[in-house]
């Protein structure tokens, strides 16, 4: 080769020389251009520009850098990088929300970011550095940030308690345990109660083959002639316990026809003294006097009823027992006396209390539930149901098991099912790619599963046994927060001692009160050491706060306390010797500690103490707003008229220092009350005596 | 509460076995396409789908300036063959060459484009889906007010502890408010609330009206409630307030986003 040829290379070489040399520098510009174009960068670069239009440039920028931020907590395997764009979320003076996002600061709750980081509430990645990977389900990354509309649910993750803060999530878990979820379904932290549906081992002694041929059709429009929706015969917007189970006609059939010959330890119907029977039978005014009887007897507080006023047509009443607008053309007359009777005959975990009625009230009631709480075309659209085939039994028999009946229903000499549906104790941590979707037309995230699971199981999954649910929408927020907080166990290590559970073991006294405890079921309405019901007064202090005396008058002879309730405390007609037993216990073991009886109640007041109080009462404190007296006063707190032969002297005083730590959720304001303004305003109220009690019917009311 | 990326470890019961994902965005089909047809491009090439997305909004614009940039400052006047500016003598270099640079520049610009396009695209938030809680409003139940986390936490203070005697409608039933001279203005009486600074608010509630000039019904609840119970249930107020409270002008920012 000639030496001037030596440095010569060919064009062609050249050329590709210098196409490869500028591929191979955009190559390598790639990564710093990306770089400088991520997402982050970008962000911080605003941030930077944003801090200097704002004021306090100087406080907002004083701990920033320009690099990856990120909170770290090793026990619970949080890489958060939220913060690296969300640069203001911890600044008080960007709370605003004029601030643009990112840049907002979070609102006030009780974790600080710092601690807890984002994804541990908010869900998405934390680790991801841009918009998308955060926040959105991408080929690698599957968990999506969750709406703010389901947040409560990751507060439940951890709180499995009752949290004054998350109402939705409290709601769903509410409904789970309504809408009896746990009959199917294994779900985190609700247990399976005694009881889920009535056991139906006698059902045919209770109602009629077409009754239960409507009712499984659909329990929600038992008589929907105008297309309206109907429970149980009347309007209701909650959604009854039964579901909506999809039957075909042949289906509805057996299993109407099975069930209707379930009558395998029949109760005999109760024999009414015939003398009563015979003064009443023919009078004209028996349903009459049943009603009054029935309104006396504040049915009411749990049933309710339709009531027509002004052409608006209500439910009112309580919703612990069922609706009985219709009841009379559903029951059988006979089942109806001796349920009424004893309700534990038939149905021995029944919440309904045993009663000790007269057989006069009996009948009248009886009487009047037969004759005027019906509709003569319950039933109308029924077909004509024979008795059934021995091939529509045996067919009825086997469905019971197949649709999963026995999950929640009882029939002696039939195996109870459980854990019929699938296990969702964790289905809240599940990303779409673990949740089956099938064909479905679904968004593929988690919400939008268990939202359509609930909805409509049949459009995720042809062959869904769930059956058929209609929630009002914010049932369903409610349902879906409740079933995303069931994460499951987490595979933190350390998270355990986080995790907090819900309390209170059931309150089950023994001896002769609690026999009476169980009879009358107390707890069902009023709450004792936190267990029971929330819709009378707690009474895990009412030995602290009422005289003896007035206890037992009032289990005799319950009034009124507040009169703006409707509910009242039914008149239960107890024995003396059961007053006796229900008065002791209640005064000498449902104590506090915090109240010294012994020495409050030996304190003398003095008139001139006395008339000091009613001073204070009336005019500096006005406490006549919410208290009545008399006839006179609000209708807030409750009725203090009796207060001198009601309240102990020293729970009054100890109540004034300081309400809400003997009741917490009391409504009463905390005052700052003097030693001596305490003392006189209890030695007023110990001076307000009524003579005589009113027999105006019972009362005793909701804490709110 | 769940680590980000650590998979459930529970097994999945029968109705919730795996299954494949297949959101495949616009996106994701465009870069296999790329890839498909690049497949015959030198290595480098090859990394080009796990290669993220550029940002939103301006890098449309600004990336074919960037690789302009690139090559005229990096690259000398050899480089003016892979610019979109070459010179007449690139022109007669072959085109085979040429041609795959060219394509390297499309790719590239079309990959970016997509994404921009993709972020472009995003959903209008639902203002309920982003709210905590929400109270239908007091005159017309079709409307529901959208409520933050404090404002939630106001309204269980407020159906807790005023309700009583601040609504003509109560949970337990009929209102004390009637009872009252002067009557309590009712919780969402715009009218009247808007007109009061948070600062008067504050201490009524706090020291009760007697305090504030006002009627002494209205008890102290300083004791009783948090600060923070006392700001939420002002947040409350403002939120249902009918007509709806506007908050006292504000300087309002320089600052825009682009």
């Amino acid at each position: 080769m000639p030496a001037e040829e030596m440095g010569k290379v060919p064009k062609r070489l050249r050329l590709i020389f210098a196409v490869s040399s500028v591929v191979l520098l955009i190559v390598l510009a790639i990564s710093p251009v990306r770089d400088y174009l991520s997402d982050w960068r970008r962000y911080e670069r605003d941030y930077v520009r944003f801090a200097e239009s704002r004021p306090d440039t100087k406080r907002l920028l004083s701990d920033f850098r320009p690099e990856i931020d990120q909170v770290w907590i090793p026990q619970m395997q949080v890489v958060d990088r939220c913060t690296t764009c969300h640069q203001g979320i911890t600044r008080p003076s960007l709370a605003d929300a004029s601030v643009p996002q990112p840049f907002r600061a979070h609102p006030p709750i009780p974790h600080r970011v710092r601690d807890w980081g984002c994804v541990v509430c908010h869900r998405g990645q934390g680790l991801a550095t841009s918009v998308r990977d955060a926040h959105e389900t991408t080929l690698a990354w599957e968990q999506p940030v969750l709406s703010v509309r389901y947040i409560q649910s990751s507060c439940g993750a951890c709180h499995r308690a009752e949290l004054p803060q998350t109402p939705r999530l409290d709601r769903g878990r509410r409904l789970l345990l309504t809408l009896n979820c746990v009959g199917c379904h294994r779900l985190q932290g609700v247990e399976r109660p005694p009881m889920l549906g009535p056991d139906l081992t006698n059902i045919g002694t209770k109602v009629n083959r077409a009754w239960i041929y409507k009712w499984l059709k659909d329990p929600r429009t038992l008589t929907a002639s105008d297309g309206s929706v109907l429970v149980n015969g009347y309007e209701n917007e909650d959604e009854p316990r039964m579901p909506k189970f999809r039957l075909n006609e042949k289906e509805l059939r057996a299993l109407s026809g099975y069930l209707s010959t379930l009558a395998g330890e029949q109760i005999p119907p109760y024999k009414f003294d015939p003398r009563v029977v015979a003064a009443w039978e023919k009078r004209p005014d028996v349903i009459d006097q049943g009603e009054t009887r029935f309104r006396q007897m504040f049915c009411t507080t749990c049933h309710s009823l339709a009531v027509t006023r002004a052409g608006e047509t209500k439910l009112i009443g309580g919703d612990i027992g069922p609706e009985l607008t219709k009841v009379g053309s559903k029951v059988n007359a006979d089942w109806l006396a001796a349920w009424l009777r004893n309700p534990q005959s038939y149905l021995p975990r029944a919440e309904m209390p045993h009663y000790q009625w007269s057989d006069q009230d009996l009948y009248v009631v009886t009487r009047y539930i037969a004759s005027k709480l019906t509709d003569p075309s319950l039933l109308s659209d029924a077909p004509k149901l024979e008795a059934p085939a021995s091939d529509e039994l045996q067919l009825g028999r086997r469905l019971f098991a197949e649709k999963g009946c026995s999950s929640c229903h009882v029939i002696k000499g039939v195996a109870p099912q459980t854990d019929f549906g699938p296990d969702l104790a964790s289905l809240g941590s599940k990303n779409a790619s673990q949740l089956e979707f099938g064909n479905s037309k679904i968004t593929r995230t988690p919400v939008a599963y268990i939202e359509a699971k609930i909805t409509d199981p049949v459009a995720v999954n042809v062959a869904a046994r769930m059956p058929q649910y209609s929630l009002a929408p914010g049932d369903l927020d409610a349902l879906t927060t409740a079933i995303l907080s069931m994460t499951g166990k987490s595979a933190a290590p350390g998270l355990e001692g986080l995790i907090l559970t819900a309390g209170h073991p059931q309150f089950r006294p023994a001896g002769a009160f609690g026999e009476l405890y169980e009879r009358y079921k107390c707890y069902v309405c009023h709450r004792f050491n936190g267990s029971g019901g929330t819709l009378a007064p707690d009474l895990t202090n009412e030995g602290s706060r009422a005289q003896k005396k007035w206890i037992a008058e009032f289990l005799k002879n319950p009034q009124t306390l507040r009169p703006t309730l409707t509910f009242r405390m039914p008149q239960f007609n107890m024995t003396d010797e059961e007053v006796a037993v229900v008065a002791d216990y209640l005064s000498m073991v449902m104590q506090t500690p915090a109240v010294n009886l012994a020495s409050g109640n030996s304190k003398q007041f003095t008139p001139q103490m006395a008339s000091l109080g009613k001073q204070l009462y009336e005019v500096k404190y006005q406490c006549q707003s919410c208290h009545t007296i008399g006839s006179a006063g609000g209708y807030v707190g409750p009725n203090l008229t009796n207060a001198g032969n009601w309240i102990n002297a020293a729970w009054s005083e100890e109540w004034l220092k300081n309400p809400q730590s003997l009741q917490p959720e009391a409504i009463e304001p905390h005052r700052d009350f003097t030693d001596e303004e305490r003392t006189a305003l209890t030695a007023y109220l110990m001076t307000l005596k009524q003579s005589a009690p009113t027999h105006a019917g019972g009362g005793s009311g909701k804490g709110q | 509460m769940k680590p980000p990326l650590s998979k459930s470890a529970n097994s999945s019961s029968g109705q919730h076995g795996s299954a494949v994902p297949l959101t495949m965005t616009m996106r994701e089909a465009l870069w296999s396409a790329v890839a498909a047809a690049t497949a015959f491009l030198p290595p480098p090439h090859a990394h080009l789908p796990n290669e993220p997305k550029g940002e939103g909004g301006s890098c449309c614009d600004r990336t074919p300036r960037c690789l302009r940039h690139s090559c005229f400052h990096d690259t000398g006047k050899s480089a003016c063959a892979t610019s979109d500016t070459a010179t007449p003598g690139c022109a007669t270099s072959d085109t085979a060459t040429l041609g795959c640079a060219l394509l390297i520049a499309i790719v590239l610009m079309a990959g970016l484009a997509t994404s921009c396009r993709q972020n472009r695209a995003a959903v209008p938030p639902d203002p309920l889906a982003q709210a905590y809680d929400s109270e239908p409003d007091w005159n017309d139940s079709s409307k529901v007010t959208p409520l933050n986390y404090q404002q939630a936490q106001g309204k269980r203070v407020f159906y807790q502890y005023c309700v009583w005697c601040h609504a003509d409608a109560t949970p337990a039933g009929p209102s004390n408010r009637s009872n009252l001279n002067p009557n309590p203005p009712l919780g969402n009486d715009g009218a009247t609330l808007n007109a009061l600074s948070d600062d008067f608010m504050r201490n009524v509630i706090t020291l009760g009206g007697a305090a504030a000039g006002k009627s002494a019904s209205m008890p102290p609840w300083g004791k009783t409630l948090s600060q923070d119970d006392i700001d939420a249930v002002i947040a409350f107020y403002r939120a249902i307030a009918q007509p709806p409270y506007q908050p006292p002008a504000r300087p309002g920012p320089k600052y825009s986003v682009r």
